[in-house]
């Protein structure tokens, strides 16, 4: 299988802090990968790292997204090349509707990729169809970005840019967080029916087995101190939750 | 004190001002000292711009005014009345619009659709007062554009009968030069008077905004943003005081400054003893583009009244790198990430309803700006 992300020995810093020491991960076409480990590990830095968050510095390594060096790209081209954040915390832009900003955010990459611009009544449907997918109120669309959403229609707003983009490789950090049973169940639903695609890959950080209930991961890793220190199957996560960390972070 | 003379004995009689200085006003930063250049310029210095872009293309009233003077021939007055104003300004620049020839609006009933006035220059400077009365229960909503070059001195004088309500949109577009509202008058009882400023162009601004509310249930709505970049300068003091109960007021401003720019927002809110159940709030808001632009804020609030709620805050920051990234994270590129956010600060401060026509309007303004780095 074709690998859609290659990292190589990937050190990071902040604030002059090394937090990744050395992290391997190869992540092919069609695979979902879930990342987990204790607090502080730095998979949160992986993820900005990857899509390119300033203040993160690359010291050493590589990152190859389909063939290119991701670090020799902006975060907007990244975006536009087909990598989506899931952010663990979106953040709010007052005055902006969430249609407005989405349809910039797909133009945008369009116009990056070299595509024409997608029109306004068009783009007005697919954002409906998705909106009604994930159980948004269409009214929602025309609020401002994530301004007075509660935890969990930020959450399935997230996954709402995420079905309109349609990435190659959505790393959502987090995205279990904050959900409740049902909320969970919807958001899982989409990122199995956005990126369970042959050419689509998903990489999950999360802490908890409740997600990984819903979205079968074909691997999982566990990050401690800023490397990859085990990878296994799904029966990992059963373990984990089992076990905890233990050794693995001693 | 303000005054305006005809030097004597000159072959080109040029006026001669009298301005209040830094030195004897409070909180107001505008160089008054250039109005004294603009007033000595003749008309004409500068072509007009292209009076078509600022029409909204509705069918309502509008009213061409070119260096102060009314064009009839591209005008379509319907209630306005173009004539001499009886309303008095006691402010210094107002002053000098006393007994100008002006418009006047009084409405018996409701005007559906919107009245436009669009003030051109050419450079030189003019004075010109209006006054605006709706009767009980009328509602209307204006949109004034003033564009080109020179000294815009305009007085308005509001008075707004018993649970009438005006919405109105004061575009500041001139390229270069000066462009001073003083606004004052009279609110009825549960009269509503909504304000949206937005300068978005080249010319130094000053904004006199002084209500008192004297009848019960007024409210006093009034939002702005001021975009400035180079040397520009925006100056808005807007006071509002509380005299009957029940009244609201809001200032929602926003500041944004760029280049060696200064925008300066000063809001006093007074609360008499006598206006129990007031309610205010003042939000101000700044924005830096550059480390060498100015913001300078002064939110008051003066309450006598024991029972009153109101509320003032003020920020000045500069853009939030967060949703910077999250933009960015999503395509955008980081100029058009900078105009979004430009975008979504200056919005917060749009109080009208998100009609049609002015929020399209302020939003074509908003854009504008951002687009001419």
């Amino acid at each position: 299988m074709s690998k859609l992300l290659e990292i190589r020995n990937l050190r990071a810093e902040v604030d002059n802090k090394q937090i990744l020491k050395g992290l391997n991960l190869e992540i092919g076409a069609g695979e979902i990968h879930a990342i987990m480990g204790p607090n502080g590990a730095g998979k949160s830095t992986l993820s900005y790292v990857l899509s390119g968050k300033p203040g993160y510095t690359v010291t050493d390594g590589s990152a190859l997204f389909m063939g290119k060096n991701l670090f020799d790209m902006e975060p907007h081209e990244r975006a536009a090349a087909g990598l989506f954040l899931g952010f663990q915390y979106p953040v709010e832009i007052a005055g902006v509707s969430n249609l407005h900003f989405l349809r910039a955010a797909a133009n945008a990459q369009r116009k990056t990729r070299g595509e024409d611009e997608i029109s306004a009544g068009e783009f007005i449907k697919i954002a409906s169809k998705e909106a009604k997918a994930l159980g948004i109120n269409p009214e929602m669309l025309k609020r401002p970005v994530n301004v007075g959403f509660s935890g969990g229609e930020k959450k399935r707003n997230e996954m709402m840019q995420m079905a309109v983009l349609q990435p190659k490789l959505a790393i959502l950090d987090e995205t279990d967080s904050g959900l409740d049973i049902d909320a969970l169940r919807i958001v899982s639903e989409s990122i199995n029916r956005v990126m369970r695609q042959p050419d689509r890959s998903v990489l999950l950080i999360t802490h908890y087995q409740r997600l990984l209930d819903h979205v079968k991961p074909d691997f999982v890793h566990v990050l401690a101190k800023g490397q990859i220190v085990r990878s296994g199957g799904p029966e990992l996560a059963l373990e984990l939750e089992r076990e905890g960390y233990g050794e693995l972070v001693a | 004190m303000t005054k305006v003379e005809e030097s004597r004995g000159d072959a080109v009689a040029k006026p001669v001002l009298t301005l209040p200085s830094p030195h004897n006003e409070d909180w107001h930063w505008s160089r008054l000292n250039a109005l004294e250049a603009l007033s000595g310029e003749e008309h004409g210095q500068f072509p007009l711009p292209n009076q078509s872009s600022f029409w909204s293309g509705l069918t309502g009233p509008k009213l061409l005014f070119v260096d102060g003077v009314y064009q009839a021939e591209a005008s379509h007055a319907g209630p306005v009345k173009v004539e001499a104003v009886t309303e008095k300004s006691q402010n210094p620049l107002g002053k000098m619009t006393n007994g100008q020839i002006g418009w006047t609006l009084n409405l018996e009933e409701t005007c559906a659709e919107p009245i436009e006035i669009l003030y051109l220059g050419s450079g030189g400077a003019y004075h010109m007062p209006s006054s605006i009365r709706l009767a009980k229960n009328v509602s209307a909503t204006l949109v004034e554009t003033y564009a080109g070059q020179g000294w815009s001195n305009r007085f308005s004088y509001f008075d707004l009968g018993e649970n009438a309500r005006l919405q109105r949109l004061a575009r500041l577009s001139c390229e270069g030069g000066f462009t001073s509202l003083i606004e004052e008058g009279s609110l009825g009882e549960k009269a509503c008077l909504i304000t949206d400023w937005i300068g978005n162009k080249g010319a130094d601004s000053r904004i006199d905004q002084r209500f008192d509310l004297n009848a019960s249930g007024a409210e006093l709505m009034s939002g702005g943003a001021f975009l400035a970049r180079e040397k520009q300068r925006h100056d808005i003091m807007i006071i509002t005081r509380h005299i009957a109960e029940g009244c609201q007021s809001r200032q929602k401003l926003r500041a944004l400054a760029d280049d060696q720019s200064t925008v300066s927002l000063a809001v006093r809110t007074e609360v008499a003893s006598s206006a129990q159940k007031s309610d205010g709030e003042q939000s101000l808001k700044g924005l830096l583009l550059s480390r060498d632009a100015t913001v300078n804020m002064k939110p008051e609030l003066e309450i006598y009244a024991d029972d009153v709620k109101c509320a003032h805050g003020a920020a000045v920051g500069e853009l939030d790198p967060q949703a910077l990234f999250y933009l960015e994270s999503r395509g955008i590129d980081p100029e058009e990430a900078k105009d979004l956010l430009i975008q979504s600060f200056v919005m917060e401060a749009f109080i009208s309803k998100p009609d049609s026509l002015l929020y399209s309007t302020w939003l074509h303004d908003t854009e504008h700006w951002a687009g001419e780095k």
